[in-house]
């Protein structure tokens, strides 16, 4: 029977799922198993042999378990890997654009660009792993968006023949990035939902949410790289950055809370904007 | 698991790997040759016309260079120093000797000190401490007028540090006494132009912040005297008031050449073209449409053509300088190609 438990363990270890499907798909993995080792008893054959047999008839876990994790989670693995990789490539087109133009080619920045596409790739690598942390593969995600998307105040001021196409990369990465943490969002909270209109709502309540955190991180930014472009360099002008962690902060009970109140997280996520808005008010209006 | 470890593993050695062949690629691709190359701002035209001396940048670093005609540029100053830069040269009334800029950065502190250059050799008109941003000689080559900042500061944190604290001040080149002749402490004080002995021209934020607006203002030097010069009320730009950069008088001192707000580009950018008004700012016309950066107009002593700078990459990162010139009353204009010798 042990053969069988590990069998269907390495066969689980290629899934992203949580530890409530995850013990579902044991135990229906291992039925499985058990009904082909019945039938190969049945057949004549030894324990040993039957259990040998059926493990062979169920199929490699590799070949399996990936099987299962696109067909429960298709594309995930992919857009992963797409957003990984297009963001280590980017940061070497930008390096050489760099180079042919004779600017100092920036090291930290190179840096921080591969590190981030390469921490995406590991997450696409090993997502039977990372892949049931939904909230920090979002923020992963989220983040990666963010800094490529902050390429754009870099990109922009090359020459057109190099900023338009590398501007198209950067609007192509942000929308892969969206779309994965959109269906990353909806596979948490749309599971075991049979109804088809709920799990629309949900969805719909996860992009509207997921933009408004853009909107968020877009203007957090824009606000810091006008700072730090136009005045002189000062600690205060990265608290424009604090919005994003909030935000953060709060999307982690947010994504909980669409999957239980998908309309009233609507509100909440205006609400949140809202309130960003108003913090750097209080000292303009309180004087 | 083992194997996805394994290969976990294997991409983050790779990727290690390529991070450190790229940065050790980038840095003997670029050694000694970053930084902008080409042409600078603000040429200065001599006498007989046919003559400029210009700033040329390599790798950051300018040098002053002299062309005439088509023939190919010759050096004529280079700094010794890493990092240092000659801009903005003026070139005296006889054509001997051309008074210029030398500017750098230490510890982020900037500097620009006023030099001249003459008998081959460049030597110091004031010390470092002195930050001087433009300088002109005086029609009678007596003189040198230049513009002094006193401050260099943001005065708002959403501002960048620019000279503040200006005023004009003059040099007699002969008992090398120094004088102020402005004791306004502007704001700002730009485009400096000598009309005649008695006369100079600059330009500056008149009015309260956020609410002035940038004029020309005539100064008579001996009796105090002044007048403002600005487009008529009726001129409208793309940007929400005249911009009224590089006012510069013609010789008949009847008009006024300027550069300002043409149009805007499609990501947003102020294409800045070359206007022409009489003094008391009536009659403005545009006379380039070109939709580049237009500044830094030149009068020809001979002829109504006008040499101009234009900035092709404004506001990109590195610029891409070319002279042209034009012809207000014909429309004419034509590119100044300068036959650069080779570079080290």
């Amino acid at each position: 029977m042990k053969r069988l438990e590990r069998h269907v363990e390495k066969t689980l270890d290629h899934m992203q799922s949580d530890p409530e499907e995850r013990a579902e798909l044991r135990e229906e993995l291992l039925a499985h198993l058990k009904s082909l080792k019945e039938e190969f008893l049945a057949q004549g054959h030894s324990e040993k042999k039957a259990e040998q047999k059926a493990v062979e008839e169920f199929g490699g876990p590799k070949l399996v378990g990936n099987g299962l994790q696109e067909s429960m989670y298709p594309y995930q693995r992919g857009l992963l890997f797409v957003i990984g990789l297009g963001t280590i490539l980017f940061g070497i087109l930008l390096h050489f654009v760099f180079i042919m133009n004779a600017e100092e080619p920036g090291t930290d920045w190179l840096l921080v660009q591969m590190a981030l596409g390469t921490v995406v790739s590991l997450a696409a690598f090993n997502v039977s792993w990372i892949g049931r942390f939904y909230w920090s593969i979002n923020v992963l995600i989220y983040l990666t968006a963010g800094w490529n998307g902050f390429n754009y105040f870099v990109v922009i001021r090359f020459r057109a023949e190099q900023s338009i196409p590398l501007l198209l990369y950067i609007a192509v990465l942000v929308v892969i990035s969206f779309l994965f943490m959109v269906r990353n969002a909806s596979f948490f909270t749309n599971r075991g939902d049979p109804s088809k209109k709920k799990r629309r709502i949900k969805t719909a309540s996860h992009i509207i949410n997921l933009l408004l955190g853009l909107a968020i991180s877009a203007a957090a930014l824009f606000v810091t790289w006008a700072g730090l472009a136009f005045s002189e360099y000062s600690w205060k002008l990265f608290l424009p950055l604090t919005a994003i962690v909030g935000w953060l902060i709060f999307y982690k009970f947010q994504m909980r809370f669409i999957g239980k109140k998908p309309v009233a997280a609507i509100f909440t996520g205006l609400l949140f904007v809202c309130v960003v808005i108003a913090v750097p008010m209080v000292p303009i209006v309180f004087g | 698991m083992k194997l996805l470890k394994s290969k976990s593993l294997w991409f983050v050695v790779s990727m290690a790997l390529v991070y450190f062949v790229l940065v050790g690629f980038g840095e003997s691709a670029t050694e000694g040759k970053t930084g902008y190359t080409g042409l600078g701002e603000s040429p200065a035209l001599a006498g007989d016309d046919e003559t400029i001396v210009f700033p040329y940048f390599q790798n950051d670093q300018a040098s002053l260079y002299m062309t005439t005609g088509q023939q190919e540029a010759e050096l004529l100053a280079s700094p010794d120093q890493e990092g240092r830069s000659y801009i903005r040269p003026a070139i005296s009334p006889d054509d001997r000797t051309i008074a210029f800029i030398q500017s750098w950065s230490e510890e982020e502190t900037p500097y620009k000190q006023l030099m001249i250059f003459e008998n081959g050799e460049e030597r110091a008109l004031l010390g470092e401490e002195q930050f001087i941003t433009e300088v002109t000689f005086s029609p009678d080559g007596k003189y040198l007028y230049y513009l002094k900042s006193d401050l260099y500061t943001n005065y708002s944190t959403v501002s960048q540090e620019h000279p503040h604290e200006m005023d004009v001040y003059r040099m007699n080149l002969e008992t090398k006494v120094e004088e102020a002749v402005t004791e306004t402490d502007a704001y700002d004080m730009s485009s400096l132009h000598v009309w005649d002995e008695d006369t100079v021209s600059y330009r500056s934020f008149e009015g309260e912040a956020f609410e002035g607006h940038d004029v020309m203002k005539v100064l008579n030097v001996e009796s105090g005297e002044s007048e403002t010069i600005q487009p008529d009320a009726s001129f409208e730009t793309p940007s929400q008031m005249p911009i009224f950069y590089s006012p510069t008088p013609s010789p008949d001192r009847e008009h006024i050449a300027f550069s300002d707000v043409g149009s805007t580009s499609e990501n947003g950018t102020f294409q800045y073209e070359l206007f022409m008004m009489n003094r008391d700012g009536s009659n403005i016309e545009q006379v380039t449409n070109l939709h580049e950066h237009v500044s830094e107009p030149v009068f020809f002593k001979k002829s109504p053509e006008i040499l101009v700078t234009i900035n092709k990459q404004f506001a990109k990162r590195i610029p891409d300088n070319e002279y042209w010139i034009l012809n207000p009353e014909t429309g004419e204009h034509k590119e100044w190609v300068i036959d650069m010798p080779e570079l080290q």
